[in-house]
C-alpha cells in the first residue's frame, strides 16, 4: 500500500495510512474478543475501523446509521443479544476486554447487518456475507487503482458501504465531505477525486449549486444509483464532468448490484432480460424481479423475500420501450386520484424534462373530491418564475390529464432522506 | 365577508379554468358548480387545494361536507 497517499479525508481532517493502522492495532484486541459487535458512530474514521477489523476477524458487526436514537439503538442492542456497543464516547477506552460471550469460533465467516434505507417504512436489517458485500469491490477497472473517491452516500448504507470497499480494496481514498454542495465542490477539486457515485438528486444538486470560481473537476468514472435516472442528468453529468465512463446501476440492500449500463442512455437494454447466467432479470405483473450472485443472506429475522426458486421479487415498476427497459416507479409509493394509479416518479421524470424545472418532488396531497391529488414541489433556476399554466400544459403533452399535479410549490431546495433520497413522506 | 370569499371563490374556479384550458362561463354565487361550468372533478379538486393554501382553512378535515352552488361551497370557509 502507498503509504504517502491518504487512507481518509474527513472535511478537513487527512488520515494517513500509518495512522489508520495503529488504529487498527489499538482496538484489534477489543475485536477479537467479542462475537457479536454493534457500533453507533456518525464519525467515519471510526466506522472504518469497526469494518475493516470485523471484515478481518470474521466477526458479525451491526452498522447502525448515525442519525439512530439512543434509544433505538439500545433496544437494538438487547434484541439482537449484542456483546459489545461501541458509540461515539465509549471508543476511548479499548480495554474493556471482559465479554460474556465466546471468542469467534475458528470455522465462523462472520457477517455485516446492513440496514435498509426504510424510505417507505422501518428500516429492515438485511445479514451480508463478508463476501458478498464487498464482491463489486473486486469488479473495479485496474485503472481506477489507487483514485479518490467521494462518500456521497450515508457511509452506514448498502450503496456507501459499495464505495467503501470499492475504493480501499482498490487502493483508494476516501473524501467525507461537507454537508454543503458548495463546499462539497471546493473540497472536490482541492482534494484530487476523480470518482463520484451519487443520487440522481445529488448530482442534480451538486450541478446546480457549483459554485462559477471552482473549476469543474475531470471525472474517471461518474455513477449514479439509488433512483431512477432519467436521459436528462445523465446529459448534464456528461457536459459538466466529462467522465471518462458514465455509469448507472440498479442494486438494493437485499439484491446487491444487479444491473450496471454504461451506454449513457437511461433505462436498459431488452437483451438483459434474456440472459441466462451471472445477475438474471425477469418482468412480473410490469414488476421487476431479480436472481444475483451477491444476494443478502437474509433480514435478521429470518423472513426472506425470494420467491421458492430464488427469484427476488422488487416493488419496482418497469415498462417497456423500443427495446429499452425503463423504470417508471415505485409500486408502494403510488399516488390514488380517485381510484387512477399515479406513480411519483414518473410525474418527477417528466418534470425534469422542462427547461424551468431543475428538480422536483412529487407527492399525494389529501384531497375531499379524489381522495388523494398530485402535488409537486419544484426547484427552479435563479431567476425563474412559477408559470404553473405553461408547466401544465407542457406535462399534459406527456401525461396523462390526471397525472399532471395540480399544485406546484416552488423551493429553493428538495429535501433528501440521510440516504440522499428524496422523501416520500 | 360572505361576499367576499365567494369572490375568493369566482377567482380561484377562474384561474383553474385559465390554468387547465378549460372553457369560462358565467359565475355568480347561484352556479351550480358541476353542471353549470366546465369543472370536472379533477379541475374541482384543484380549487379545492388552492381555497385551502388561500384561506389556511380546511372545512373538509373532519370528512367529506357536501355542497352544490359557489355560494354554498364559499359558505365553508365562512366559519
Amino acid at each position: 500500500m502507498n503509504s504517502e497517499r491518504p487512507f481518509l479525508i474527513v472535511d478537513n481532517r487527512i488520515v494517513s495510512h500509518a495512522e489508520f493502522n495503529a488504529l487498527l492495532d489499538r482496538y484489534r484486541p477489543l475485536f477479537s474478543c467479542h462475537r457479536r459487535i454493534m457500533i453507533h458512530s456518525s464519525d467515519p474514521l471510526y466506522q472504518a475501523v469497526a469494518l475493516t477489523l470485523a471484515r478481518d476477524l470474521k466477526g458479525e458487526l451491526f452498522l447502525c446509521h448515525a442519525f439512530f436514537k439512543s434509544a433505538q439503538v439500545e433496544k437494538l442492542r438487547a434484541d439482537h443479544n449484542v456483546d459489545l456497543l461501541l458509540q461515539n464516547d465509549s471508543w476511548e477506552e479499548p480495554g474493556q476486554t471482559t465479554s460474556s460471550a465466546d471468542t469467534i469460533p475458528a470455522e465462523s465467516e462472520g457477517c455485516l447487518y446492513v440496514f435498509t434505507s426504510g424510505t417507505t417504512g422501518e428500516p429492515k436489517i438485511a445479514r451480508h456475507r463478508w463476501a458478498t458485500i464487498q464482491y463489486s469491490s473486486e469488479y473495479v477497472s485496474a485503472r481506477l487503482s489507487g483514485r479518490t473517491w467521494i462518500m456521497t452516500y450515508s457511509a452506514t448504507s448498502f450503496a456507501g458501504l459499495q464505495v467503501f470497499f470499492s475504493a480501499i480494496n482498490n487502493d483508494g481514498t476516501i473524501y467525507y465531505p461537507p454537508a454543503e454542495y458548495d463546499k462539497m465542490a471546493a473540497g472536490m477539486s482541492n482534494h484530487g477525486v476523480t470518482i463520484i457515485s451519487g443520487t440522481p438528486t445529488f448530482w442534480r444538486m451538486l450541478i446546480s449549486s457549483w459554485p462559477p470560481d471552482v473549476p469543474s473537476v475531470k471525472l474517471e468514472q461518474a455513477t449514479l444509483g439509488g433512483e431512477i435516472v432519467d436521459q436528462a442528468i445523465l446529459d448534464s453529468i456528461e457536459s459538466f464532468f466529462a467522465p471518462t465512463r458514465l455509469t448507472h446501476i440498479y442494486a438494493s440492500t437485499e439484491a446487491g448490484t444487479a444491473i450496471v449500463v454504461s451506454d449513457g442512455r437511461a433505462g436498459f437494454p431488452v437483451e438483459y432480460l434474456d440472459r441466462q447466467e451471472g445477475v438474471q432479470l425477469q418482468v412480473v405483473d410490469d414488476l421487476l424481479q431479480v436472481k444475483t450472485p451477491a444476494p443478502m443472506s437474509g433480514y435478521v429475522d429470518g423472513r426472506s423475500i425470494s420467491t421458492d426458486d430464488g427469484w427476488l421479487r422488487t416493488d419496482d415498476v418497469v415498462e417497456v420501450r423500443k427495446g429499452r427497459v425503463y423504470f417508471v416507479g415505485r409500486q408502494d409509493g403510488m399516488i390514488n386520484v380517485g381510484g387512477l394509479k399515479v406513480l411519483p416518479e414518473e410525474v418527477e421524470l417528466a418534470l425534469q424534462t422542462l427547461p424551468q424545472v431543475t428538480d422536483s418532488r412529487v407527492f399525494a396531497k389529501r384531497s375531499p373530491i379524489l381522495g388523494s391529488i398530485v402535488a409537486a414541489e419544484i426547484v427552479m433556476p435563479d431567476g425563474t418564475k412559477l408559470n404553473a399554466k405553461e408547466i401544465k400544459s407542457k406535462l399534459r403533452a406527456i401525461l396523462a390529464d390526471y397525472k399532471v399535479p395540480q399544485v406546484f410549490l416552488p423551493v429553493s431546495k428538495i429535501e433528501a432522506t440521510p440516504h440522499g433520497k428524496k422523501s416520500r413522506r | 365577508m360572505a361576499a367576499d370569499i365567494t369572490e375568493v371563490v369566482i377567482e380561484t374556479i377562474r384561474e383553474v379554468m385559465n390554468q387547465n384550458d378549460l372553457e369560462e362561463s358565467t359565475l355568480t354565487a347561484e352556479t351550480s358548480i358541476l353542471s353549470d361550468t366546465s369543472l370536472d372533478s379533477l379541475a374541482l379538486a384543484e380549487v379545492i387545494v388552492h381555497l385551502e393554501l388561500k384561506t389556511q382553512k380546511d372545512p373538509f378535515a373532519g370528512g367529506f361536507t357536501n355542497f352544490r352552488t359557489i355560494g354554498e361551497l364559499a359558505r365553508l370557509y365562512e366559519q
